[in-house]
């Protein structure tokens, strides 16, 4: 339908955009457009899940795979505004206080607000509190304006990102904040791209869903409205550095990481396996012994419960301003999830709930 | 509605056990339902048909249960041992009148020679008067609930005090909606709902029959006013909190500006509550089937897990108006 | 031996696929239909062309243990806990690694070698390895891969006084009932569910309550039973040999009045003994299940089981068999309408 994108270039965009959980107006109308290149059937669901629909070539009834990417990231929300125009806030999704502090932020609130969250400098803190992290109900942030302006642009509820230019760093490396998971997002991309050229039987619902990072509360409405064959969620796995466990950390451009365990369909978990081998995708394998803390965690248990896999992008640093992944894992996890998507039939589908016929 | 909610607040609902309590607020809506029932779990639901024939479905929901006590183990010298239901301190407890559901009485024990801070659950004990294990046991058979026993009262010109006001305003304000509330385009479902203390539990099969097509949750808040209380920008007597968050919701902005609007247009005065460790029914609802449009508003209230909770009148009615006015605003858009 | 059967077979949650096949061998003559579910529970319809409400009976199959998640270079086996195991039972207890069953210990170093403060702490799990005899990594990939899961070796035997030992009496005397219930004949559809994922998480359960959609519903357990020397009467949770423990408050389910007392009235009916689980930690499938679809009137008996989630847990053969007993007149019970939803 158009040119081929650099959807490197597109993530570094999109890294920039905001959508904090339950705000992802903005993130989501970028993906739309992104997504029409591929369809016209784009629609959102009732919280805000963004559902492309590609239509397969099989014969009905046609296999229905879900693809869950969440498109929120981690965000900050005003909870109070203090004497002196200061403002105190809470967190939606995981943040470690400790990375907080001395950050510049946004302020979404009836304009763009830049602020700095405020420290004490050293020359003023006694060693004893140097020695304690700032609990986050004791950061707040700095507009640089009076109260009487703070009021009347900013109220409580209006949510915050971190301020943070995305990076190119050396050996396709990229870093910012939100790679956790528009990582995964640009992997859908290059996975719908590389779909085009490939003979696909199964329908594919490619969605964008929201509040991932409050409780995979997107997944769980989507995946029930949807009621897909099989669920694959996207997203990204911790990689190794100093003082991670061999299993625990993934390796810096290793390849697409394929979970395994509790939470993954064997049939699928196989399927990936023997994908990545016919097509020379490196791979690594990541084990769990018990769900994972993904949208497959909501997917595998939806109405009757559903066949999940579960494919992740190696990243470092994660829930920072400053995550790192490695493009190159996510062009091959897009071209996993592509050929994986492409060898889905309808005999295929059948055969998952037969736990007995071996 | 002050009479009301000093009945409800007087009336037992430990989770789990909300029969005292449904059978007022039954008595209450049934003049102004078409049809009640009671569901598998004890949630109360009511019916009010639309007028239009829209095909659509709004919910209004209050959940009735407060945090309480079961009677787990009695011991052979007649002392009753107990568990908490939901959010329940143990260091309150302590010299607590209770009153179990099937309307026995108790004060509560604890151990001796444990100092107040090391106080847990297994500490404590129930003394119902009973000599011996069998005269206990036929008193209070093991699973019976109960609550601490107090009255309510006003306070000032606009206050009341109780206990488990911070449910039973929200029952209030539903009872008062309905009483007010002329005939609806859209058919009406009211859920008093159960167990919501130890997780929203009720909620969610009450939100899964609905299939609603638009909700509003109405509950409560903890208020930041007292001294040195945790940040919190809720005031009493400063209207009712439109919810914008919880720690299981984040309301869609869409019917969090609703709400703001039509308290606006109407001159309500209305709060913004952004809560980090508190919980409403609203989550699972919003969570329910492939989700449903849901939207809170909060009354503020003081002390919130104390026998002796704080809440302002004037607050209690702007809820009421502004649900009602919610209300009629959505049939319009 | 059923029970023996049972508990000696392999089911780490997620990867049931010797109890399960087990288990649809003892069921399958007794079955209308029989099927699984995409995450492997295993489903079993009995009378769904008769009359009355449909009951399911719920009970899961797999267990605690543990997955292999790393070889080292030395041919030791790091692993990890699946589900709710306290490492301090795990030291100097053989284990059957994967399919192949390859025998396994899990040693920890000699008390000679360590310090005294070391001694005086519990050994975690970052100090625990499986030795499978393998003398390098090279040698361990031949026999192990990671991701493959290691059960207790433990032989079920009966002792004492009609007493039994073995592994994963949780759940397997839940299986145990199921089976033997399934070999009666009832008038009203009863479906009887296997469900797996029941340790890590209560995951198994909700999709099949949401596909069966009964009328009512019974769980099946093995519960915590510590009426040992040195607890508190009120810290026992139940007391082995005084018969099946009904549920009354855990942390996933407040019981269903109605259905506490029909299970009450129905032992007392029936001169069965029976006792509260009076303890309100912990939780089962009931707290998945009463909240499924409308909500589903749910009840949960269980069989006291001693030191329940280590390698070595007992039972009372009388309050397995009183368990059996209760499932049944239960059943009759509501068959005769003595239990409307």
């Amino acid at each position: 339908m158009s040119e081929l994108l650099d959807y490197q270039q597109v993530l570094l965009d999109l890294l920039e955009t905001p959508g904090v959980p339950g705000y992802e107006r903005e993130i989501s109308d970028k993906l739309e457009s992104l997504f029409r290149h591929f369809t016209d059937r784009v629609h959102r669901d009732k919280l805000g899940n963004l559902i492309a629909f590609v239509q397969g070539e099989g014969n009905e009834p046609r296999p229905k795979i879900m693809v869950a990417t969440h498109m929120d990231e981690i965000g900050l929300i005003v909870n109070q505004i203090e004497k002196g125009g200061f403002l105190r806030f809470t967190q939606l999704g995981g943040f470690d206080p400790r990375t907080l502090l001395g950050q510049e932020v946004m302020v979404h609130g009836r304009e763009k607000c830049l602020g700095i969250i405020g420290s004490k400098p050293p020359h003023l803190s006694t060693p004893e509190e140097r020695e304690k992290a700032i609990p986050m109900q004791d950061l707040f942030i700095d507009l640089g304006m009076g109260e009487e302006t703070v009021r009347k642009l900013i109220r409580v509820g209006d949510v915050i990102t971190v301020a943070r230019k995305s990076m190119r760093l050396q050996n396709g490396f990229v870093a910012g904040k939100s790679l956790d998971n528009r990582a995964s997002i640009a992997a859908l991309l290059e996975g719908l791209q590389e779909l085009k050229r490939l003979r696909v039987q199964a329908d594919v619902y490619a969605v964008a869903t929201v509040q991932e990072e409050v409780g995979t509360r997107g997944a769980i409405t989507s995946t029930y409205g949807i009621h897909p064959d099989i669920g694959i969620a996207v997203d990204v796995a911790h990689a190794s550095m100093p003082g991670v466990a061999a299993d625990l950390g993934m390796k810096m451009d290793g390849g697409a990481v394929i979970h395994n365990g509790p939470n993954i369909h064997r049939d699928l978990y196989a399927r990936f396996r023997e994908t990545a081998a016919r097509e020379g995708i490196p791979i690594q394998m990541r084990w769990l012994q018990g769900p994972t803390a993904t949208d497959g965690f909501a997917m595998q248990i939806s109405r009757e419960g559903i066949p999940t896999g579960v494919l992740s992008i190696p990243l470092r640093y994660m829930h920072t301003s400053v995550e790192t992944v490695c493009y190159r894992d996510v062009e091959r996890t897009g071209k996993l999830l592509a050929h994986f998507i492409a060898s889905v039939d309808r005999t295929f589908v059948e055969g998952l709930s037969c736990y007995l016929n071996d | 509605m002050k009479e009301w909610i000093s009945k409800l607040a007087v009336a037992s609902g430990p989770s789990g056990s909300e029969t005292h309590v449904r059978d007022i607020l039954a008595e209450l809506i049934q003049p102004f339902a078409d049809e009640w029932h009671v569901d598998v779990l004890g949630n109360l639901i009511a019916f009010k048909k639309g007028i239009a024939n829209t095909g659509k479905t709004v919910t209004l929901s209050a959940n009735m249960d407060e945090p309480g006590i079961m009677a787990l183990h009695v011991e052979a010298n007649g002392f009753v041992r107990i568990v908490p239901i939901g959010d329940i301190s143990v260091a309150g407890l302590i010299g607590e009148r209770v009153r179990f559901v099937n309307r026995v009485w108790g004060v509560v024990g604890v151990e001796a020679g444990k100092s107040l801070k090391d106080v847990t659950f297994a500490d404590l004990f129930v003394d119902i008067g009973a000599e011996s294990k069998a005269d206990a046991e036929s008193l209070i058979p093991v699973g019976t609930a109960g609550v601490i026993d107090r009255g309510s009262f006003e306070l000032g010109e606009f206050r009341l005090a109780g206990k488990a006001l911070s449910s039973r305003v929200g029952c209030a304000v539903l009872v008062d909606v309905l009483r007010k509330l002329e005939a609806y385009p859209h058919d009406l479902q009211i859920v008093f709902s159960v167990q919501k203390e130890p997780g929203s539990r009720g909620i969610k099969p009450a939100a899964f029959q609905s299939e609603a097509d638009f909700a509003l949750t109405v509950g409560s808040a903890k208020a930041g006013d007292t001294p040195k209380a945790e940040r919190s920008n809720l005031v009493l007597g400063k209207g009712p909190a439109i919810k914008i968050m919880d720690r299981g919701i984040i309301v869609p902005p869409f019917i969090k500006d609703m709400l703001m609007e039509t308290a606006e247009q109407h001159q309500l005065p209305y709060q913004l509550e952004v809560s980090a460790d508190q919980a409403s029914d609203a989550g699972a609802i919003l969570l329910s089937r492939d989700g449903i449009p849901v939207g809170a508003v909060s009354v503020p209230v003081r002390y919130l897990s104390t026998p002796s909770q704080v809440v302002d009148l004037r607050d209690v009615e702007h809820a009421s108006r502004l649900v009602l006015e919610t209300l009629r605003r959505y049939h319009t858009t | 031996m059923l029970l023996k059967r049972l508990t000696e077979a392999m089911g780490p949650s997620g990867f049931e696929d010797e109890i399960r096949r087990l288990i649809y061998e003892e069921v399958r003559p007794y079955a209308d239909r029989v099927y699984t579910d995409p995450l492997g529970s295993l489903i079993v319809e009995t009378g769904e062309s008769k009359p009355g409400p449909r009951v399911m009976l719920s009970a899961h199959m797999d267990e605690v243990s543990l997955m292999i998640v790393h070889i080292e270079e030395n041919g030791l086996l790091k692993f990890r806990p699946i589900g709710g195991v306290d490492p301090r039972i795990l030291v100097s207890k053989p284990v059957s690694v994967g399919k192949q069953k390859i025998a396994g210990v899990i040693g920890a170093k000699a008390i000679h070698l360590q310090t005294q403060s070391e001694r005086e702490k519990p050994i975690g799990l970052d100090q625990m390895y499986i030795d499978i005899g393998a003398r390098s990594k090279e040698e361990a990939e031949k026999a192990v891969s990671p991701g493959d899961t290691a059960v207790f070796m433990t032989e079920y035997q009966e002792i004492g006084e009609r007493r039994a030992k073995g592994k994963s009496f949780d759940n397997r005397v839940g299986c145990g009932v199921l089976i033997e219930t399934i070999r009666k004949t009832f008038d009203i559809p009863v479906i009887y569910a296997f469900t797996v994922q029941e340790e890590i998480g209560l995951r198994g359960a909700g999709p099949v309550a949401y596909r069966v959609n009964p009328d009512m519903a019974l769980i099946l357990e093995g519960t915590v039973c510590f009426d040992v020397i040195d607890a508190p009467e009120h810290g026992t949770g139940t007391v082995m040999g005084k018969g099946p423990a009904i549920s009354v408050i855990d942390s996933s389910t407040i019981a269903n009045r109605k259905m506490l007392e029909h299970l009450v009235q129905t032992a007392e009916s029936a001169k069965i003994p029976c006792q509260y689980r009076r303890v309100s930690g912990g939780g089962n499938d009931a707290g998945r299940v009463h909240l499924a679809r409308n909500g589903i009137l749910t009840g949960a008996v269980s069989v006291p089981t001693r030191y329940i989630h280590a390698p070595s847990q007992m039972i009372s053969l009388d309050d397995y068999e009183n368990t059996i007993r209760l499932v049944e007149a239960f059943l009759r019970s509501v068959e005769k309408g003595g239990l409307q939803v």
